[in-house]
């Protein structure tokens, strides 16, 4: 083998830093259903730094009290099993009067095994199969009596502030492993758990992801950390050059490069003449093109064609000119004007100084973290990467003030049909004018830096300078800068079922306004609104081979169950008589009406002629009724890789995370992102 | 307050719940019927198409999607025989710039641990398609995996005629064009020229790149095939040599001056791309011709890119396109519910773009429809220009062999007939045949498959 690196044919799609903010993150799956375990998969063989597995053991008993943290069994990483700890942890787990059948969990590659299996809890089984995948990855495991009572921000808030132990008493590995992000997974879980967790998560700034298979469906929901996730580097692959060849763009670097090129008619040897990179020919064509109509570019339609004739004229032997050809493709590089996309300028006007001075300023710095949850805000890595996105977003407002708009060039070409001198040449001026645009850029962020410190009064300032590589990265991408917001899962479910007993239950601790700082939740409105607008509009868009297999109607029909659940405790489908079958269709085809009514969808046509026609919307339940909460390995494996790919991409703020839901409908294969 | 329901103990359905209930989308309700699911209602092991027992299963590859495919039909709990082929990626052979090159793929290496969960530290070396059935006849007891180590083109259609689906997670174009001819000639029509039902095998085809994949159903004869969409797959553009001899530009260009061009010239040995020393060698003469040319960014991991023709890859796409492959598998065995009618795209790159759409038969698919392909040429074209369009036009053949009703124009094989024939590739076609004339065009892609060719001669 040519290279010992084992994470080669990733880092060449998110590199080292990348690979950095992977593996300084902590993983936490709650629940260890099939969709749970894959997803860990996918995310221990490309090296998270670590996992930790929560599970419940669903016994009978009538114990009601919360599950504090410090009573919550914690168990060591399979891998160490030879030293006796385990054991003694298999005492604990079996104290909690529970029988783990393996042979139950049959969809799961990570619950169950022909060897003999000493494991005591489900979680300890998939915590010691899922670190076999990877060496590099410490596993955790704790079992709890209920996930529905786990008191999950105190949870959160433990595992961000003290190292897990990979195991105390050993010394053989005496390595901890202290998280810089934590991202929480909540694995087939219902509304009891992934609502609370959602609020626990939404108030720690913690991205979040729910996913659930269910029969032939599923989904993938993310919820982005608060305020919103920073897409640090979109990597997009369709990016608009940035060539400065239009009237008034090219830079001083460039223009000497195109008057150290002789005009294209005076050269007279033809391998010359078909190596001028087409960003000169370009130049020329447009010159030549002014100089004939006073000094204007082209703009209508007939003249733009016109100028893509002139550059054909141009060539002495097209076909073979591959310049010319070159040149011909990329004509439109000669009017199009430098500036920023239209999401990303709307995006800019948000971050102003004002805000940036708000949080960067600490204003509190005398209250030290006591049980207030909005002081974990502070220790997240999302509320730096955050302050480092509007430090630099503010430079750049300053930047596009003195520059006409124009933002900081990227500073990269493509191969193009030319010599190499001039080629080098060009490249190097390209390269040398994004240095100083990012060398101004940098000016203002130092001096963004200077007005927060005078503007502190002796508060600590907590934004600092950043790093080189993430102003080059924020350069490069200025053009098109991202962020993501999601509504909160809580929010939005409760918007859903308004009448369900669980959210009823969970009134006082996850939906109060008094525990929920207001600024928290500033877009929600505005958000929900327009994911109203987008549902509306996807309705209209139904999948054409057949209608009844678009993707949202079966996303309803999976809220329909949460909605049975809520109200009975378990899901549809349960009991295998005919009686029993069709009056839970009944009452899932009855639910999937309120559903549509609290989505606003119910005069939609579409969802009329769907799933609220009595033939076909019972056709659905009945589908939904037939599943028994069902867990299918292939619909597991497929939600498990959606769910390890966005976390990726949450993880590593490279590439766009999905907004905000991806349902899989596995009856014909057929998907669709919406906010609902 | 509201009573809220404790929940107390949850006990999921299983497989066995989706086969025993009836469903108002069973197979025979979709857009591609393939049968009618019958619900095994007493919920016990008859009914064999219903759960799968006599179901033979072919899964070719074992690399990133094939860990995946054989996982996921372990999981399903209701196969009891897949048989496995690996190949492991074999190149482009017609590709000029690689002809020098030799690597290994049929064994574990390193870079593949970070997806290929089946292969551990100690696997590395060993055979892909051995380690990865040993690991799943250990974990999933119920199902018996037999490896096979070596090339697709080996087996014949006794081999693939066992199978009642064959699962494909190849990387690597050519192969699958050849499976998918394979998988196309074994379809047998009645009397009135339609299909055999019983003759066509659903063959489920698997590719990913990056962020990216795809998962398709084809039914050979019935829906598109891999051929008829052979234009969505680009072939690589290959940098013309002149400006890898003359005019190198960016660091890719040093790098193939120094393995295509250089290598050669120095060693007589081929390079093995899988030896430190050789691609360290690699590195260092283009890193040196990269510095005379002023030209930055030579490093050994591009170097390595480059050589090798990396595609990235990762654990998540792989989940996700072989998990949809499976079940696919899942419904053309038991018929549990409607098949995907024909292609599934995913996207994750910017947010998810995830699209399924019927990928349309294309009226001129050499392998799945039997009509016969006009050209017309001048009669002073050679044999070999003939050929050469055969490679670099839309048919994109690789190693074309041809026939006319009468007599051998040219044939690769046996060596003492390419010798015979040799001699036909420079003499202008009309020497060689009449205008209309229709000829017999055979190539390796296309396994027990041939193209008739009709040539209109203009003068």
């Amino acid at each position: 083998m040519a290279t010992n690196d084992k994470y080669d044919r990733q880092l060449r799609l998110w590199g080292p830093a990348g690979q950095k903010s992977l593996s300084s993150t902590l993983v936490v799956l709650i629940g260890s259903s099939a969709c749970g375990t894959e997803s860990l998969k996918n995310l221990v063989l490309p090296g998270v730094g670590a996992f930790l597995i929560l599970d419940d053991v669903l016994y009978g008993g009538d114990d009601d009290s919360s599950v504090a943290v410090d009573e919550i069994i914690m168990y060591d990483a399979g891998r160490d099993n030879d030293n006796g700890q385990d054991n003694e942890n298999n005492k604990a787990g079996s104290s909690c009067c529970f029988r783990f059948d393996k042979s139950a969990d049959t969809a799961n590659f990570f619950a169950g095994s022909s060897s003999s299996d000493d494991a005591s809890t489900k979680a300890a089984l998939a915590c010691r199969l899922l670190c076999e995948l990877n060496p590099d990855v410490s596993g955790f495991h704790r079992t709890v009596p209920s996930l529905e009572r786990v008191e999950y921000a105190s949870l959160l808030k433990e595992l961000l502030s003290r190292p897990l132990d990979k195991n105390a008493s050993s010394s053989s590995s005496s390595s901890s492993f202290v998280p810089l992000n934590i991202l929480v997974i909540t694995a087939d879980q219902p509304s009891a758990v992934f609502l609370p967790v959602s609020k626990a998560c939404h108030s720690l700034n913690l991205p979040f992801i729910n996913v659930r298979s269910y029969g032939l469906l599923g989904y993938v929901r993310i919820q982005t950390p608060w305020p919103y996730h920073v897409v640090r580097d979109a990597k997009k692959t369709n990016k608009p050059l940035d060539l400065r060849v239009a009237d008034g763009a090219p830079f001083d670097e460039l223009k000497r490069v195109y008057d150290s090129i002789d005009a294209l008619d005076t050269i007279s040897d033809s391998k010359v003449h078909g190596h001028v990179p087409y960003i000169i020919v370009l130049m020329q064509a447009l010159q030549k093109w002014r100089d004939a109509h006073d000094d204007e570019s082209p703009k209508t339609y007939d003249e733009k064609e016109e100028f893509r004739r002139l550059i054909r004229s141009m060539a002495r032997d097209y076909d073979n000119e591959l310049n010319f050809q070159e040149a011909y493709d990329h004509a439109h590089l000669a009017w199009v004007e430098c500036k920023l996309s239209d999401d990303s300028s709307l995006l800019l006007e948000k971050c102003n100084e004002e805000v940036l001075y708000g949080m960067a300023i600490d204003a509190d710095m005398d209250i030290t973290s006591s049980g207030n949850e909005d002081a974990g805000r502070q220790n997240t890595r999302n509320n730096g990467t955050v302050l480092q996105f509007q430090l630099m977003a503010c430079a750049l407002r300053r930047f596009l003030n003195e520059s006409n708009n124009v933002p900081p060039l990227e500073g990269t070409i493509p191969d193009m049909a030319c010599d190499t001198k001039t080629f080098v040449a060009l490249q190097e001026a390209y390269r040398t004018k994004a240095e100083s645009d990012r060398e101004k850029l940098t000016r203002h962020i130092v001096n963004l830096l200077e007005e927060c410190k005078t503007k502190s009064n002796g508060c600590k300032v907590l934004a600092t300078m950043p790093a080189e590589e993430d102003i080059i990265t924020f350069c490069k991408n200025s053009r098109d800068i991202h962020v993501l917001e999601t509504r909160p899962l809580f929010m939005e479910y409760r918007a859903q079922d308004p009448a369900s007993p669980i959210v009823a239950s969970l009134q006082a601790t996850v939906f109060d306004a008094s525990s929920t700082n207001n600024s928290a939740l500033p877009n929600f409105e505005t958000l929900q609104a327009d994911s109203r607008e987008d549902l509306m509009c996807s309705t209209m868009d139904p999948y054409d081979t057949d209608p009844m297999q678009t993707p949202l109607l079966w996303f309803i029909a999976l809220r329909a169950c949460d909605a049975f659940f809520d109200r009975h405790g378990h899901y549809p489908g349960k009991h295998d008589q005919n009686l029993a079958l069709e009056a839970d269709t009944n009452e899932i085809f009855k639910l999937m009406g309120e559903v549509v009514g609290h989505m606003g969808l119910t005069d939609c046509d579409f969802i009329k002629d769907s799933l609220l026609n009595d033939e076909k919307g019972k056709d659905v339940a009945r589908e939904v009724v037939r599943y028994d909460e069902a867990e299918i390995h292939t619909i597991a494996a497929v939600m498990g890789g959606v769910a390890s790919q966005e976390a990726v991409k949450l993880i590593t703020g490279q590439y766009i995370p999905v907004n905000d839901t991806y349902v899989y409908n596995g009856i014909a294969s057929t998907a669709g992102v919406h906010r609902f | 307050m509201t009573k809220r329901p404790m929940t107390t103990h949850r006990q999921r359905g299983s497989i066995h719940t989706l086969l025993s209930r009836p469903s108002p989308f069973g197979n025979e309700s979709g857009s591609l019927p393939v049968g009618e699911f019958p619900p095994n209602v007493d919920g016990g092991d008859n009914g064999m198409r219903n759960d799968g027992l006599s179901q033979k299963i072919l899964v070719v590859g074992a690399g990133g999607l094939g860990c995946e495919i054989l996982k996921d039909l372990g999981m399903l709990q209701i196969v009891r025989e897949v048989t496995v082929i690996d190949l492991g990626d074999t190149m482009d052979l017609d590709s000029i710039s690689r002809c020098c090159l030799t690597f290994d793929h049929y064994t574990i290496d390193v870079t593949n641990l970070n997806r290929q969960f089946l292969f551990r530290q100690k696997d590395v070396g060993s055979s892909k398609a051995e380690t990865a059935a040993s690991f799943i006849n250990a974990r999933c007891p119920w199902m018996k995996v037999t490896p096979y180590h070596g090339k697709i083109q080996d087996k014949d259609s006794e081999f693939y005629k066992q199978f009642s689906v064959v699962i494909s997670g190849l990387d690597n174009i050519e192969a699958r064009r050849w499976l998918n001819g394979m998988m196309s000639s074994l379809v047998q029509f009645d009397e009135d020229g339609d299909p055999v039902p019983e003759t066509i095998i659903p063959l489920i085809d698997g590719g990913t790149e990056g962020f990216s994949g795809q998962s398709r159903v084809i039914l050979p004869r019935i829906t598109s095939c891999f051929e008829c969409s052979l234009d969505t797959f680009a072939p690589s553009k290959a940098v013309p040599l002149c400006t890898i001899a003359e005019t190198p530009r960016i660091p890719e260009h040093c790098i193939a001056w120094a393995f295509i061009l250089q290598w050669p010239k120095i060693f007589e040995k081929k390079l093995d791309a899988d030896s430190p020393e050789d691609m360290k060698w690699v590195y260092e003469t283009a890193a040196e011709r990269a510095k005379q040319f002023g030209i930055e960014g030579v490093t050994y991991m591009l170097t390595l890119g480059v050589v090798k023709n990396i595609i990235p890859a990762v654990a998540s796409t792989n989940a996700i396109v072989s998990a949809a492959c499976v079940n696919e598998a899942l419904k053309v065995l038991t018929f549990c519910s409607q098949s995907l009618n024909t292609y599934m795209m995913y996207i994750g790159s910017e947010g998810i773009n995830s699209f399924t759409f019927i990928m349309e038969q294309k009226d001129n698919c050499p392998v799945c429809t039997t009509q016969t392909h006009k050209v017309t040429l001048s009669g002073s074209t050679t044999l070999n220009e003939l050929l050469q369009q055969l490679c670099e036009g839309e048919f994109r053949l690789q190693a074309p062999s041809i026939t006319s009703s009468t007599k051998t124009l040219y044939m690769r094989k046996p060596a003492a007939l390419e010798k015979a024939t040799k001699a036909n590739l420079d003499k202008p076609l009309k020497d060689l045949i009449s205008s209309g004339e229709e000829l017999v065009v055979t190539d390796r892609v296309f396994p027990d498959t041939s193209l008739g060719l009709v040539v209109t001669l203009m003068d």
